[in-house]
C-alpha cells in the first residue's frame, strides 16, 4: 500500500505553504514529515499546511502533524492548518486537535493569521 | 626459420604466464598480502612477502627465455609488484634477494642487471607511497614496468663496456623483456584488481547483511517488548464475557489492550494505539500502559486515572508520539460502564435488543499532546446480552488489492452476524474477515480487536 498522496511545497513571503493531496496514511506520511522537517530545517518559521484536497488522514498522518507543531513550538514559529475537509475534521475532532491546532476555512485566512499573530 | 624463433618465444613466454599467474594467484590470497591490502603492514607479513617477492625474482632469473644467445628474463617483476602493491619496503627486500642471486652468477651486464632489479623494486614503492599508499592500477603498473624496463636497459648500454657489445645485448633482448615483464606485471595488476573488486563487493554485501540483521533485531526486539507487555490471559472478569486478539504488524506499532481490576470488583477495559513503529514506539506503549495502570489502581474516577496518565505521558512524549485510548470502568453491580475516549476509534456498542450500533465517542484529547488536558467521561447502563467491540484502526484501515478499506461498515456487518456467538468466536471471525478481505496485501498496521459481553 503505497497511497496515494502528492506533496508539494512552495513559499508565499515568510511562509512556506506546503499541500497535501490524497492520502495521508502510514505509506505516505513519511514523505510528507521528510518535507516538512526539510521546510523547518531550512529555518522556516511560519508553516502552513493546506489540506484543501487531503481525503484521508490515519493516525500516523496525525502524528506528523503534531511533530511539526511540537517543533515549531518549541523554535517559537507557528503552524497554521487551511481548509481541512469535513472528513479529515471529523478526525481531527476525534483525535482532539482543533484544541491544539490553528485551523484556517481556507489558505487566504489562513496567510492573514500569520500577519495578525496567533 | 622466422616462425619457429617466434613459436619458441611465444611458447615459452606462455609458460612463463602460466607460472606468473599461479605464483600470482598464490602471493594474493596469503594471509599477508590481504592484510597490507587491508593498510595492516606488520613486519611480520612484510617479511613473508619479501621472500615471496624475491623468490619470484629468483624464478625470473632462472626462467629466462633465450633468444638469439641473450637472455630475456622477468626478474624485475617480483620486486615491481612487491613494490607496488606492498611499499618499498618489500620492494626493495625482494629486489635486494634478486640482485643478489644475479650477482651471485657473474657476467658482463652483473652490475646494470642487479642494479636495476634492486631500483624496480625502490621505485615500485615510492609509486604505492605516491599513490597514498595504495596500489595504482593495472594501467599506471603496465606503464611503469614498460619504462622500468626500458630504463634496465638503458642502464646497461651506461654500465657495460664495452659499449658495442652492450649495444648488441640490449637490441637483442630489450623487446622481449620489455613484453614479458608488461604482460607478468598486467598479470598481477589483473589478479590484485580482481581480488580488491571481490573484497570490496564483500564488504559491501557483509554491510547490507548486518544493516538487515539490525533491523531485523530491532523489530524483533520491539516485537519482543510490546507482546511482553500484552496480557498473557485475560482476567476473570465477573458480570462480563471477554476475548482479545493483536495482531501486530511486521513494522510493529503499538497496539496494546488491558484488563485492570480495580478497587470494589470493578474491572478497567483499555484499548490504546500508540503513533509510530519499531522500538520507540514499543517503548512509548509499555510505558503507557505502566503509567496506566499505576494510575488505575488508585481509587479515583475514571477520568481522573486518564487525566493523571496523560501529564505524565506527555512529559514524555518526543517527536510527536501519542496514543489514541478507550478507558472504560466497568461495574458488575451496577451493571454500568463509564468511558473515557481519549481520541480512539469509538468502540461499537451492540444492544441486546438488536438494531444499529452506538459508538463510544471521543470524550476527550489523545494522550501525550496536551499535559494539562481535561478529560470527560460518561456512564452508561448496561442489560444483560450488551455487547462492546473495542478495535484499533488496523481493522478499518486494512487495505484491499483494489486500495479499499475495510471500514466500519464491514466490521459492523460482521459482527452483527455473529452476535449470538461466544466472544472468542467473534474475535476470530473479525480477524478472518479482515484476512479473507486483505488477501495478499500485507498487513500494515498492528490490529486488535477486544469483545465483551454482559452476562
Amino acid at each position: 500500500m503505497s497511497g496515494h498522496v502528492e506533496i508539494t511545497g512552495r513559499r508565499a513571503g515568510t511562509v512556506d505553504i506546503i499541500a497535501v493531496k490524497g492520502r495521508l496514511d502510514a505509506g505516505s506520511s513519511e514523505k510528507a514529515e521528510e518535507l516538512i522537517n526539510r521546510v523547518l530545517d531550512d529555518g522556516g518559521r511560519s508553516l502552513l499546511v493546506n489540506l484543501c484536497d487531503l481525503d484521508y488522514i490515519s493516525s500516523s498522518g496525525l502524528r506528523v502533524l503534531l511533530a511539526a507543531l511540537k517543533r515549531l513550538k518549541k523554535d517559537g514559529g507557528t503552524l497554521r492548518i487551511a481548509c481541512a475537509q469535513p472528513q479529515i475534521l471529523e478526525v481531527f475532532t476525534m483525535a482532539g486537535f482543533h484544541r491544539i491546532f490553528s485551523l484556517s476555512p481556507d489558505e487566504a485566512a489562513a496567510l492573514a493569521g500569520f500577519t495578525a499573530g496567533p | 626459420m622466422a616462425f619457429s624463433i617466434i613459436g619458441d618465444m611465444f611458447l615459452v613466454l606462455l609458460q612463463m604466464i602460466c607460472v606468473v599467474m599461479v605464483v600470482a594467484y598464490l602471493i594474493t590470497r596469503t594471509a599477508s598480502f590481504t592484510r597490507v591490502l587491508d593498510g595492516l603492514v606488520t613486519w611480520k607479513s612484510q617479511a613473508v612477502l619479501t621472500l615471496l617477492f624475491g623468490a619470484l625474482s629468483i624464478y625470473g632469473t632462472e626462467s629466462g627465455i633465450t633468444i638469439l644467445g641473450a637472455t630475456a628474463n622477468v626478474r624485475d617483476l617480483g620486486p615491481m609488484v612487491g613494490g607496488l602493491a606492498c611499499g618499498p619496503v618489500v620492494g626493495l627486500g625482494a629486489g635486494l634477494i634478486g640482485a643478489a642471486y644475479r650477482f651471485s652468477l657473474g657476467g658482463f651486464t652483473a652490475v646494470p642487471c642487479a642494479t636495476a632489479t634492486i631500483l624496480a623494486g625502490l621505485f615500485g614503492g615510492l609509486i604505492f607511497l605516491a599513490a597514498g599508499r595504495r596500489f595504482i592500477g593495472m594501467h599506471g603498473a603496465v606503464l611503469f614496468a614498460v619504462g622500468m624496463e626500458a630504463f634496465h636497459m638503458g642502464l646497461t648500454l651506461l654500465l657495460c663496456q664495452p659499449f658495442e657489445e652492450a649495444l648488441e645485448v640490449v637490441e637483442d633482448v630489450a623487446f622481449p623483456m620489455i613484453i614479458a615483464n608488461a604482460v607478468g606485471v598486467f598479470l598481477f595488476a589483473f589478479i590484485i584488481g580482481n581480488l580488491i573488486a571481490e573484497r570490496q563487493t564483500k564488504a559491501e554485501r557483509d554491510t547490507y547483511l548486518s544493516e538487515l540483521e539490525r533491523k531485523k533485531a530491532e523489530l524483533r526486539i520491539a516485537h519482543d517488548i510490546q507482546m511482553s507487555f500484552l496480557p498473557d490471559r485475560l482476567p476473570e472478569v465477573p458480570g462480563f464475557e471477554l476475548a482479545a486478539l493483536s495482531l501486530p504488524a511486521k513494522e510493529v506499532g503499538g497496539d496494546f489492550y488491558d484488563a485492570i481490576p480495580l478497587p470494589g470488583g470493578r474491572t478497567a477495559f483499555v484499548i490504546a494505539d500508540v503513533s509510530g513503529k519499531g522500538v520507540p514506539a514499543a517503548l512509548f506503549m509499555a510505558l503507557s500502559r505502566t503509567v496506566l495502570r499505576a494510575n488505575a489502581l488508585v481509587p479515583r474516577s475514571a477520568r481522573d486515572a486518564v487525566r493523571e496518565a496523560n501529564s505524565l505521558i506527555a512529559e514524555d512524549a518526543k517527536s510527536g508520539m501519542f496514543v489514541t485510548l478507550f478507558y472504560a470502568a466497568a461495574d458488575p453491580a451496577k451493571k454500568t460502564l463509564t468511558y473515557v475516549n481519549a481520541g480512539h476509534n469509538p468502540p461499537l456498542l451492540f444492544r441486546s435488543g438488536g438494531g444499529r450500533p452506538v459508538g463510544l465517542k471521543g470524550t476527550g484529547i489523545i494522550l501525550g499532546v496536551m499535559p494539562e488536558a481535561e478529560y470527560g467521561e460518561k456512564t452508561i447502563n448496561l442489560q444483560s446480552g450488551d455487547l462492546v467491540l473495542l478495535y484499533t484502526d488496523g481493522v478499518t484501515e486494512a487495505i484491499n488489492p483494489g486500495e479499499e478499506q475495510f471500514g466500519e461498515e464491514r466490521l459492523i456487518e460482521t459482527v452483527t452476524d455473529c452476535l449470538d456467538q461466544p466472544p472468542t468466536e467473534i474475535v476470530d471471525r473479525v480477524r478472518d474477515a479482515v484476512a479473507r478481505f486483505s488477501g495478499d496485501e500485507p498487513q500494515f498496521d498492528d490490529l486488535t480487536i477486544m469483545v465483551l459481553r454482559v452476562v
